[in-house]
């Protein structure tokens, strides 16, 4: 996991000067956070183009409503989950537009909704295995896009960002059992993807 | 349990996030299940794979457009803070001008209704004490003079005093539009004459061009006077009123009475002797009041018309 368990929230200090206008402090936290602002909006939306949009357009609204941050979370909380808003309706947009296009054969068809019915028990050594370590970036990625945006961001949060529950809970506004069951289907979802692909081979 | 049901905290298990009693069955259940064991590992791995995406690095750009936009935003914020805050600017100025407007339009209503406030005011001041000094004169000074309206021999100052007295007390009832005021002022006689003094020193205050006997006699009144005889009174007033018109001054009332008629008007100074010699052209005329002659710029006149006696 990747996240940093801080008692102390280091931004504070910058985002009072931003909200008495100083740019200069804004430009500390955005090279503070650009990086993983741009991983989560590109894990989310899948596309490295429209991640760039996405985040300087979160941070352009962080800047614009810096005031509107009262302190009750840590600022990353607050700015992420700005981050993700964005990024869920640009997908939502992406979405539309690309059903209007029409679907590619060669894009993957996969709505892990609902309850998944469990594999039967297989004596092989488990597909997954068989995925080779270069295609892996690849084909997770593929398989996250094939996700609801609900569930992207969950894994997303969790299991690429590393954020705690209680984190993911306040950026998504959701309730912890509400992001705990997302997840699990969210998993469940992936590990049917990448075993798909497997067997696609 | 189920082997659906242990699927479904299987990533919960994973991450320790199930209660003690919970991990013991899904432990106890993965020892028999060799199923579920390969959808643990199974999902293990997925979130192995999901974990071991790298970071990928931001545009160079990135930074640098988000702080030109910003830079951007900053300068143009003075304009977005004036227009936002122009609806306030301007409203505080139109609230303020609403309450000048307001405090402007209070006082000239209050302004122009004051004339008519003491114009009102007079004649019931007048309605009520103007008997008095009447009155009480009337009864007062036969005693004292010996003499009254039966004595017309006695067409002295007294007499025309008493005359314009009784003409403004009938003025005064006619402005107040209250003929029948009559019975009351007899009725106040009596009782005023112990007041005299104190009223007629009031109404003196209240309504100075309607001056008291008493004024007019010390020769403190503030107008021009005339009596004028005439024969006809309605000839007269007419001719009166045409020649103040040539004069270019200005007849504020006239009041016809029977056998007499008052005529107030304004007139400037320098008219005054062309008005006076035009009187004596309608009528035989005594003058009253020349001592202002002097002044400058309009003066009050008075103008009682009188029927020659028969």
């Amino acid at each position: 996991m990747k996240g940093k368990k801080q008692t102390r929230d280091d931004d504070l200090e910058y985002v009072s000067l931003c909200k008495k206008g100083d740019a200069d402090a804004f430009e500390v936290l955005v090279r503070r956070h650009e990086k993983r602002m741009f991983n989560i909006a590109y894990r989310v939306i899948g596309n490295y183009d429209e991640a760039g949009e996405v985040v300087q357009d979160a941070f352009i609204a962080a800047y614009k409503n810096i005031k509107g941050f009262k302190g009750e979370a840590r600022f990353t909380t607050w700015l992420y989950a700005i981050c993700i808003n964005l990024s869920r309706n640009r997908l939502k947009r992406l979405k539309t537009r690309h059903y209007r296009e029409g679907r590619s054969l060669d894009d993957p068809i996969m709505t892990p909704d609902g309850e998944l019915l469990a594999d039967p028990p297989s004596s092989e050594p488990s597909a997954l295995d068989k995925l080779e370590a270069r295609d892996v970036q690849q084909k997770v990625q593929l398989c996250i896009n094939a996700l609801d945006a609900e569930f992207r961001e969950v894994i997303v949060l969790r299991d690429i960002q590393g954020f705690s529950y209680e984190e993911i809970s306040a950026m998504l506004k959701k309730p912890v059992g509400t992001v705990k069951s997302r997840l699990f289907r969210a998993r469940e979802a992936m590990r049917a993807c990448l075993q798909d692909f497997m067997g696609d081979r | 349990m189920e082997c659906k049901d242990i699927q479904k905290r299987l990533s919960a298990y994973i991450e320790k996030a199930v209660s003690s009693k919970q991990k013991a069955a899904i432990d106890k259940h993965l020892k028999q299940c060799k199923g579920c064991r390969q959808d643990l590992a199974d999902l293990k791995k997925t979130i192995q794979y999901v974990q071991q995406l790298k970071d990928v690095e931001p545009p160079r750009w990135l930074a640098q457009r988000v702080m030109a936009r910003v830079r951007a935003e900053a300068e143009e914020k003075p304009g977005i803070v004036k227009r936002l805050f122009y609806p306030i600017h301007i409203k505080i100025p139109l609230e303020a001008i609403a309450v000048i407007f307001l405090a402007v339009g209070t006082i000239y209503v209050f302004k122009t209704m004051q004339p008519q406030m003491q114009l009102a005011k007079i004649p019931t001041e007048t309605r009520e004490m103007a008997p008095a000094p009447a009155t009480a004169q009337t009864k007062e000074v036969p005693a004292a003079l010996s003499k009254e309206s039966p004595a017309p021999a006695r067409a002295g100052d007294q007499l025309m005093y008493d005359k314009k007295l009784e003409i403004q007390e009938e003025k005064s009832l006619g402005k107040a539009k209250a003929p029948a005021a009559m019975p009351e002022q007899e009725r106040a006689a009596p009782a005023a004459s112990a007041a005299y003094r104190d009223e007629s020193e009031r109404r003196g205050l209240l309504a100075p061009q309607a001056a008291s006997p008493r004024k007019a006699a010390e020769g403190k009144a503030k107008e021009v006077h005339f009596l004028v005889t005439v024969d006809d009174l309605d000839t007269a007033s007419r001719d009166i009123a045409e020649t103040l018109r040539q004069l270019g001054g200005r007849a504020i009332t006239t009041e016809p009475l029977k056998n007499k008629a008052v005529i107030d008007a304004e007139i400037n100074v320098n008219k005054l002797q062309k008005l006076t010699e035009q009187l004596h052209l309608i009528g035989e005329v005594q003058e009253k009041g020349l001592a202002m002659e002097a002044r400058e710029g309009t003066v009050e006149i008075r103008i009682d018309l009188e029927k020659t006696a028969r």
